[in-house]
């Protein structure tokens, strides 16, 4: 299972926003900071916390975060 | 240039990416559909490459082999480029890019993908659609609506006035001073080089607001391709600014790609990917050496503000506050428009050589002031008249737009307003000298 609280604190730290609160559903246009360069940034801090490495193409097809949640479980296992 | 059978061309490209979009969607294996991928882009690509880069390539090896001492015959051929070929095949890779990302569905209706690739307002140069934007527009029904009639005019108009009376009339004097540089004051070299800053921007600016406008009056909206990007405070916010459509069709097909395959090199990673999205930018813009150099000063003078700052890349990527915008954006906006115009002196040359000895020339002529040399007959005292006049128009009622948040057909919705531009445009435009668009080369 991903916890939701630790996505969170990565997201906050990624983005130096303690007021944001992601979910599921969240998405790149919900948050002014989202945008190309720390999506990449987003990207490493997930795989440096979870110990994983995602491909380019599971990267590109993200549309909200339960893609990126369903990729996190898939590559742990 | 144009010629019936380059519609041959145009199919060509318009069936590689629509049978390339097809396939993709009809395998989930991964591996299959990255060779497929990759089989449809090189197709798509190497029109492109035969038609516009063959001679720049052979012309390029044969120096290169004549500089080692190897003396080889230069056979080049007579390649015609044809016109609109690098937005066409840039809206079929985005076609074949999204349905990999699976960000879109193929389009089973050929005949509304055909239309898609080749729109008549954008075929000759863009703005770059993205079909996720573009063809469902196209597949809907619609009705003519008088309301929309007044914002496309006013987007038309707007785009006419910048192309009339600004670019035609500073082409003049643009082409004046760049084909006899070694003639020209340094004062004289400068003012034609700020000038042809200003020209391209009216120039290309205004063939996106009536491609705009054209579309408007069909009810298919574009995407905006300029927005103020003299305003811009730093290089980053410039290239969120200019040509738009091409700057995030680099940022999705060529930035965001590379970035994250060299991710695990931290900073470094960026910089790689930054300098190729120039790179191709340059290389796209034009066969020649220059326009390469073009696209590696812009990646020099993008790059120092993320490697000489400890904050993190993000933070230096600016979210303008447009209303707040005050003296200080204005030195950082300045210092923006002379490094654009530093790189368009290469840009607008032949050659990387015709560029340094440009600049070379404005080192050395300092002693020599006239008036004269720019305004030296009548029809020059009128061109540049017309120009000057035109540029402040158009950037006092750009920058109350800016600092307002507004676009151009936001403001002008009464019928006087068209009146205005319209008189002004038969007024100043620059009819007799009435030259081609520049991004029609592209």
């Amino acid at each position: 299972m991903v916890n939701y609280d630790d996505l969170n604190a990565i997201f906050r730290d990624v983005f130096e926003n303690e007021h944001i609160t992601i979910d599921a559903a969240s998405k790149a246009s919900d948050f002014e900071e989202w945008d190309s360069l720390n999506h990449i940034y987003l990207v490493v801090a997930i795989e440096k916390f979870y110990k994983i490495k995602f491909t380019t193409q599971q990267i590109q097809v993200w549309t909200c975060v339960e893609d990126i949640v369903n990729d996190i479980i898939k590559l742990k296992g | 240039m144009w010629d019936w059978r380059f519609t041959f061309l145009l199919l060509t490209s318009t069936l590689i990416s629509y049978i390339g979009g097809y396939y993709l969607n009809n395998t989930n294996n991964d591996n299959y559909r990255k060779a497929i991928m990759r089989l449809f882009i090189f197709l798509s690509l190497s029109i492109l490459l035969y038609f516009k880069y063959f001679n720049f390539f052979i012309e390029s090896a044969i120096s290169l082999l004549n500089s080692f001492g190897l003396e080889t015959n230069q056979h080049t051929l007579e390649i015609i480029l044809p016109v609109g070929i690098s937005f066409y095949t840039f809206h079929g890779i985005s076609y074949i890019m999204d349905i990999y990302y699976r960000r879109i569905n193929p389009h089973n209706d050929i005949v509304a993908y055909s239309l898609f690739v080749a729109y008549f307002p954008l075929l000759v140069a863009g703005p770059i659609e993205r079909a996720s934007h573009l063809l469902p527009q196209l597949d809907i029904k619609r009705n003519f609506n008088l309301e929309v009639i007044k914002p496309a005019l006013s987007l038309m108009f707007w785009g006419f006035f910048k192309k009339l009376v600004i670019a035609d009339s500073a082409g003049m004097i643009v082409d004046d001073v760049f084909s006899n540089y070694q003639n020209f004051s340094s004062y004289s070299l400068i003012f034609g080089s700020i000038l042809f800053t200003f020209q391209i921007y009216a120039d290309f600016s205004g063939y996106s607001d009536i491609a705009r406008g054209v579309s408007k009056l069909f009810g298919i909206e574009l995407l905006l391709n300029f927005n103020f990007p003299y305003f811009a405070k730093n290089m980053q916010d410039f290239w969120s600014r200019w040509h738009i459509s091409l700057s995030s069709f680099l940022n999705d097909y060529v930035f965001i790609p590379i970035a994250l395959k060299f991710r695990d090199f931290g900073k470094r990673g960026i910089y790689i990917a930054v300098f190729f999205t120039f790179l191709i930018s340059g290389i796209w813009h034009g066969a020649g050496w220059a326009f390469i150099f073009w696209g590696i000063l812009h990646a020099i003078f993008y790059l120092p503000q993320f490697i000489f700052s400890n904050k993190k890349l993000k933070s230096l990527v600016v979210k303008t506050n447009t209303s707040t915008y005050g003296f200080n954006d204005f030195v950082n906006s300045t210092e923006v428009f002379l490094l654009v115009t530093l790189a368009l002196i290469f840009f607008r040359l032949p050659g990387i050589s015709d560029g340094f000895n440009f600049i070379l020339e404005i080192t050395k002529n300092w002693d020599r002031f006239s008036l004269n040399e720019i305004a030296r007959t009548t029809t020059h005292i009128i061109v540049l008249t017309k120009s000057i006049l035109g540029i402040l128009i158009v950037f006092i009622l750009e920058f109350i737009l800016f600092k307002n948040n507004l676009q151009i057909e936001n403001l002008l919705t009464k019928i006087w307003h068209y009146l205005c531009i319209a008189f002004l445009i038969f007024l100043l435009g620059s009819f007799e000298n009435a030259t081609q668009f520049i991004y029609f080369q592209f």
